[in-house]
């Protein structure tokens, strides 16, 4: 054990030489591909209904471009100085600060034990694409008691997480620069494939301009309620995964003269818009078929909600149907591919493994997961499969830490980097220059994120007048997390938290 | 024209307009619920801004007028909010009146003796200027930087590259 331990606990990031993409290119696929996600892109529009409409996106974008933006440059920077994943490169950065490099390893762990939840629900979209042509038939006349009560008591989520899982890894197992040829142009498809559907809405659903008001609909006095502020950057937050997020990993396989402001504004810009253009399609679609846009949570939207639209629209909806959840394939499997590349770097560096064993590996592991998470055991106290109850309460978990996850990368960079290091570095190394003035933003990040989460907690804890307890919102306080000793309490505990806290005590050396 | 002699044709201009405008109706609307579920609902959809008086008529299964039943709307989800009744109770004739117009768009609760009979949308009259424009705004800033950006990047390294082989 005590060799495990030290071997592990050795860097041998210098054994072997570093992967660089073949072009820069590759580092733009990288961003377009990073953020992405499916839930995140459906539920935007319809949180926008549940927190005041247009503030709640006026608050969306900012949230993106002065947290979220100036974030993933500095990521970009760390990674392009050091030339190393989080951990070693956070560990450079602080001068072999113990606790960085500790929290190096916490962010890209968090992040890949989040992968094989989405790699569930991913497996159940490939499941509904492949059966959307049989409607009612598949999903029956009932989706919400279909999905809930029979679909996931099945082991077809297992099963099919499984295919999702082995093209993650077909993608990834043997040269960086396949899966970015791939990734540059999934966000294209996604974008184009959105595009339609909303031409297909405004050209067939006299409607449409209802689910419009519905979303954004924009009264300026919402502008100061500090509890919009927070649910919209919280979506941006988990969308991003910022606070040691992967750009670290992708700048440091830059080759010499790779393009890091462009490419970056390029991904964001191109993620606000697809958000974006989800919103003008589904609650418009919805309303179409006078069907309430009240949707907290994306997998009650796409596996109960909208199979009820497409039946409403009879032949036409099983062909919108196919096109939907097909969808999932460019705008939700980069991000499983990105923080599985991100995780596997981190390992990379610091074992000096091959990217085959590592990938390998990683799949292995996944796959454990993803029967773990797809089981299908019925959890009586949530109606739905115990699996499925983890993976909620897993992105619960998860979007709490992001907010700190940023708050401890900008106290890394303020102590060791500075900004005005992110601004001189990326300008050095791309054709969009920043300004100088550009270094201040990652005061106003701070500030921002500090307020929103403070509020958050203290927002939860029932402090604030006229927000009760645990009336913080659908992401949070939603009694989801809180499970104690019991069946779905340990299994929390055994996959979500304490790996995310010891396997980072194993990899960093205690001397 | 003296200011003191300007202001009282004003006041005297606002006190005629307030005495000959007629008052607007409020529009009917007539709800039956039946055995706990609407069997009519006429006109079918309700919209912001309009006075309504809403009459909820409520029997019981077998068509019988329930006497005492407490009728009213509680907002399901978005900006909606509801001004005037939002509770009222049925008489002997099992019918009850509700006064009341929502003032944003959204979806609320019919709700009888507590319990949800049924979601009821409040449509907008016209896309709110204020959405439009955010919409509209948002997508010209978001199209238009993305589109700079992919040619002061993507596009020139590819001509770049072209021109260096």
């Amino acid at each position: 054990m005590l060799v495990t331990l030290r071997i592990l606990g050795s860097d041998l990031s210098e054994v072997k030489p570093r992967e660089t993409f073949a072009s820069r290119f590759g580092f733009l696929a990288a961003m377009l591909a990073y953020p992405s996600g499916m839930g995140t892109m459906t539920i935007v529009a319809f949180q926008a209904i549940l927190w005041g409409g247009g503030s709640f996106w006026i608050w969306f974008f900012l949230s993106y471009l002065l947290i979220a933006f100036p974030v993933i440059l500095a990521d970009s920077a760390f990674g392009l100085s050091t030339r190393r994943a989080n951990p070693l490169a956070w560990k450079k950065i602080s001068g072999d600060n113990k606790f960085f490099e500790y929290f190096g390893w916490v962010v890209p762990i968090g992040n890949w034990i989040w992968n094989p939840t989405m790699l569930v629900i991913f497996g159940i979209y490939l499941d509904y694409m492949l059966n959307a042509w049989q409607g009612e038939r598949f999903w029956t006349g009932s989706p919400g008691a279909f999905f809930w009560g029979e679909h996931l008591m099945t082991f077809r989520p297992i099963a099919f997480g499984l295919v999702v899982l082995f093209f993650v890894w077909l993608v990834s197992y043997k040269s960086l620069n396949i899966w970015a040829r791939i990734m540059i142009w999934l966000k294209p498809l996604a974008l184009a494939l959105v595009g339609f559907l909303i031409v297909w809405n405004i050209l067939y659903n006299p409607v449409f301009w209802q689910g419009w008001a519905f979303s954004f609909n924009f009264r300026p006095e919402t502008l100061l309620f500090p509890m919009i502020w927070v649910q919209a950057a919280l979506w941006v937050w988990w969308r991003c995964s910022i606070g040691a997020g992967p750009a670290t990993v992708f700048a440091s396989y830059l080759p010499r003269g790779g393009d890091i402001t462009d490419s970056v504004s390029i991904g964001v810009a191109a993620d606000m818009l697809i958000i974006f253009l989800a919103g003008l399609f589904l609650p418009s679609m919805l309303v179409g078929v006078k069907i309430p846009p009240l949707y907290g949570g994306a997998t009650g939207l796409v596996f109960s909600g909208l199979p009820r639209m497409w039946n409403a629209l009879g032949g036409t909806g099983l062909v919108l149907a196919t096109l939907f959840y097909f969808i999932f394939i460019p705008a939700g499997f980069p991000s499983i591919v990105v923080y599985n590349e991100q995780f596997g770097a981190c390992l990379m560096d610091k074992l000096g493994w091959t990217r085959t064993k590592t990938q390998t590996l990683l799949a292995i592991i996944a796959g454990l997961l993803i029967v773990f998470y797809g089981m299908p055991i019925y959890d009586a106290l949530n109606g739905e499969s115990f699996g499925l109850t983890l993976i909620f309460t897993q992105w619960y978990w998860w979007s709490i830490y992001a907010g700190i996850c940023i708050l401890i990368e900008l106290i890394l960079l303020f102590k060791y980097f500075k900004p005005h290091r992110v601004v001189e570095i990326v300008n050095e190394s791309s054709s969009v220059k920043l300004p100088k003035a550009f270094r201040y933003i990652y005061y106003v990040s701070f500030i921002l994120v500090a307020v929103m989460v403070a509020y958050l907690f203290i927002a939860t804890s029932g402090l604030v007048p006229g927000v009760p307890a645990g009336g913080a919102g659908t992401m949070f306080a939603d009694g989801t997390g809180y499970y104690g000793l019991t069946p779905l309490g340990i299994g929390i505990m055994l996959v979500q938290v304490l790996p995310v806290i010891l396997v980072p005590l194993l990899l960093v050396p205690r001397k | 024209m003296k200011r003191s002699s300007a202001l009282a044709n004003l006041l005297l201009g606002v006190v005629l307009v307030l005495t000959i405008s007629p008052t607007a109706a409020a529009q009917v609307v007539n709800i039956e619920i039946k055995g706990g579920s609407i069997s009519s609902m006429t006109p079918s959809e309700l919209f912001v801004d309009t006075d309504y008086e809403i009459k909820v008529k409520v029997l019981d299964e077998t068509g019988n007028p329930v006497q005492g039943a407490k009728v009213g709307f509680s907002i399901a989800g978005g900006a909606v909010s509801i001004v005037g009744d939002s509770l009222a109770t049925t008489g002997s004739d099992g019918v009850a009146i509700l006064r009341i117009k929502f003032d944003e768009g959204g979806v609320v609760k019919l709700l009888l003796d507590e319990s949800t009979v049924d979601r009821v949308f409040i449509y907008y009259q016209s896309l709110p200027s204020l959405g439009g424009s955010l919409i509209g705004v948002v997508l010209i800033l978001l199209s238009g930087s993305l589109l700079y950006l992919i040619y002061a990047g993507p596009v020139k390294w590819y001509l770049e590259e072209r021109v260096g082989k």
